[in-house]
């Protein structure tokens, strides 16, 4: 097989699930809940004593972004309370085992496996479709299926273009394609739905690898009937490794002579850089944030490496169907139109109309997720499963890993602006509230905006947002930051979280531009993450970053002139606005490292 | 040519009949061949399904009209009903009806609770 650069990285296990904790769980709680109360404590002083009416421009802009950010953080303390995993059973045999047959004859259970590609390397697709092929199941007479499901056409027609179907031919595997890429991802779905007869399908996207027993592992769910999909944790066994911060020195500034060599080994030997440099780690996603929305039955589908129920997404697909015709019909009947007629065009109308399985949409897997949990006849449940069942490639490139979350970011605010879950009839509370706080968190560039030009806006102004940094405020404020970090350390117990705030930070201006463009109403497109690694497309990515970093350093240097020459008004307010540029300055700083990071070993194989 | 009714028509009765989509307009029926017809019929429609329907759907094409005897079908899941659908529409750009006869009440009740009755 061909080789690439993620070989290096294939002995790489993954890790265990968070264990669940009674005593972790109640100490979370409490904590969370006198989180909650400081932090209402804080915004309550705030809004009645710190506001600065003589510069309502900067406070009240500040104090808002503060609250908002607030409403985040009360979300987060609900989708962290507690850990309800599913109780894991065998692998189901007989179709009996996951539907109530109704008089039909039983018959063992079908499985196919779709593995989804548009333009990826067929060679890599190839470690897909093995690793596809090794998986296991326990019952012979159980058919597994797997599909290679093109959506590049590549199948011989264009003798310049890699030839897709000649490589599943080779695997021994099914190839399904089509002639237009309508719908995207869930219209290449769709298109294998209508070709094959799985009772349960899994998708796999080129890169997933799936693990022996992932089948194994995730069939044994759907015995309870109402569970429409499984999704596994996506775990990236290619992020990048913690690199030694003396070789990078050296490296970087070329150095060979052998005294300053050992110098800098002896200053920076033991300290490790830039592991999983462009935040790629999703643990604190899967392994917290989606698993312990299962007490709410609101963990959504995340594409890769989910397992699904064929009927749940059918009856879906026919309800929208059937909706649409109703509409039709009810829009002609306002026309006053003869009955005859109204038959005609309801005709017209089907031949028209597509049985869409998965949402036609750039986030398909959430948007179908939110229908399925808010369909009141069904109750439709989900299963976040909190093992690792599968290994994928993540983004290698600031340029991709931005493309990849701007579509996340525009695919969900597209919802929130459409069809908003928050509002969604069929929803329980848990569900409307964990699905708001994944479109919540798309709406933080507003106020890492206002976080980010507030120390600078003093440093020009010398104008502070507050009345003063007294004892109160540091009182209010460091009690409710203590417990706040006290609180998503025990909610994420034993996942560091640095690198994911240090993204959640930098990532303002990718966010800030999904969120102006969904609202300007322009179409969201589905962006495919390149698996290849993107060269010299950054500087529009860390410009932004690199200009309000240039600008507090310029605000420090002139107020620090102003405080030697003794004209500055306010020196406690300096330092807490140098401080707190500093810590701005840290986090923005990931991504402009990112932007630059090059491996220290070159990969010499094909990335 | 004189034509001979299909023998399923014999036990046609308004209350097992379900009379799915006309084509607009009436566009004459395509010729279809019939070997065509038994591939839809035993690989396509409930392909998704249990083994038994590919053995005992009985069904007959006359006069513009594809009749499918539902007498052994005892049940119609969402998946098989999505694929009745897709076959619908697929003979229908043909401009053939079809008309689904014998079927249960449970049957006809899961289609109208589908809001499917129009169409099917």
């Amino acid at each position: 097989m061909e080789k690439f650069y993620f070989n290096r990285f294939d002995d790489r296990k993954p890790y265990h699930a968070i264990p669940d904790s009674t005593f972790r769980t109640y100490l979370f709680q409490f904590a969370g809940i006198l989180t909650a109360f400081a932090g209402i404590a804080y915004l309550r002083w705030r809004w009645q004593h710190s506001l600065n009416y003589e510069a309502m421009w900067f406070s009240l802009p500040l104090i808002l972004a503060e609250t908002l950010c607030f409403i985040g953080t009360l979300l987060l303390i609900i989708n962290f309370w507690s850990f309800k995993d599913a109780e894991k059973t065998p692998p189901v045999h007989y179709l009996s085992e996951i539907e109530d047959l109704h008089g039909r004859a039983d018959r063992p259970v079908m499985i196919d496996v779709f593995i989804a590609t548009y333009n990826e390397d067929v060679e890599l697709v190839r470690y897909s479709i093995r690793d596809a092929k090794k998986m296991n199941y326990p019952y012979t007479d159980v058919p597994v299926r797997i599909y290679v499901l093109d959506d590049g056409r590549r199948d011989g027609r264009d003798p310049s273009r890699q030839n897709m179907k000649k490589v599943a031919q080779e695997e021994g595997v099914g190839y399904l394609i089509r002639e237009h890429n309508k719908g995207y991802k869930a219209g290449n779905l769709k298109n294998a739905l209508d070709q094959t007869k799985g009772d349960l399908f899994a998708i796999l996207d080129a890169d997933t690898r799936p693990f022996p027993d992932f089948l194994v592992h995730t069939t044994g769910y759907f015995r309870r009937r109402k569970v429409a999909w499984v999704q596994t944790p996506q775990w990236f066994y290619d992020t990048t490794p913690a690199e030694p911060l003396n070789e990078v020195i050296k490296s970087r500034l070329g150095i060979r002579n052998r005294r300053a060599a050992r110098l800098i080994d002896l200053l920076f030997g033991k300290i490790k850089i830039n592991e999983d440099i462009f935040g790629n780690d999703p643990r604190l996603f899967y392994d917290v944030i989606l698993r312990k929305r299962n007490l709410y039955n609101a963990a959504f589908c995340c594409g890769a490496g989910s397992v699904h129920r064929r009927e749940a997404v059918m009856t879906l697909a026919l309800k929208d169907l059937a909706r649409e015709i109703r509409r039709l019909e009810t829009d002609l009947l306002r026309k006053r139109t003869y009955s005859n007629e109204i038959a005609g065009e309801t005709r017209t109308l089907l031949l028209e109309q597509d049985i869409i399985p998965f949402k036609f949409h750039a986030s398909e897997d959430i948007y179908t997720s939110i229908m399925l949990h808010a369909d009141k006849e069904n109750r439709w449940e989900s299963i976040q499963h909190p093992d690792i069942e599968c290994k994928m490639l993540s983004t290698q490139d600031l340029d991709s890993w931005i493309k990849q979350h701007q579509r996340y970011a525009e695919g969900s605010l597209d919802i929130a602006f459409k069809d908003n879950p928050l509002f969604k009839k069929g929803l329980t509370l848990g569900q409307r509230l964990c699905y708001f706080n994944t479109i919540w968190s798309y709406f933080a560039p507003l106020w890492i905006l206002v976080f980010l030009l507030s120390p600078i806006l003093f440093f020009f102004t010398l104008t502070l947002p507050v009345q003063g940094y007294s004892f109160d405020f540091f009182k209010y404020f460091i009690f409710f930051q203590v417990l706040n970090a006290a609180t998503i350390t025990l909610g994420a117990w034993g996942i560091c979280t640095k690198r994911g705030d240090q993204y959640y930070i930098s990532g303002f201006w990718f966010m800030l531009t999904a969120l102006v463009s969904v609202a300007r109403g322009k179409k969201v497109k589905f962006n495919v993450t390149p698996k290849n690694k993107q060269m010299g497309k950054h500087m529009q990515h860390i410009l932004p970053h690199l200009v309000i970093i240039g600008l507090g350093l310029l605000g420090i240097a002139y107020n620090i002139a102003l405080l030697a020459t003794g004209f500055h008004p306010t020196a406690a307010g300096f330092a807490a606005n140098a401080f707190w540029f500093l810590f701005n300055a840290v986090n923005l700083s990931i991504m402009i490292r990112a932007a630059y990071w090059k491996p220290l070993e070159p990969y010499d194989e094909q990335v | 040519m004189e034509e001979k009714l299909p023998k399923v028509n014999a036990d046609l009765s308004p209350a097992s009949q379900i009379t799915a989509g006309k084509a607009p307009g009436h566009v004459p029926p395509l010729p279809v061949e019939e070997s065509e017809l038994m591939r839809i019929r035993s690989e396509e429609l409930f392909q998704s399904g249990s083994e038994y329907p590919t053995r005992e759907l009985a069904g007959v094409y006359f006069n513009g009209i594809q009749y499918f005897d539902f007498t052994h079908v005892p049940y119609l899941s969402n998946s098989e009903m999505a694929r009745l659908v897709n076959l619908l529409k697929s003979l229908l750009k043909k401009g053939i009806e079809i008309k689904l006869v014998n079927a249960s009440a449970q049957i006809q009740q899961k289609i109208r609770s589908m809001g499917l009755e129009s169409i099917l």
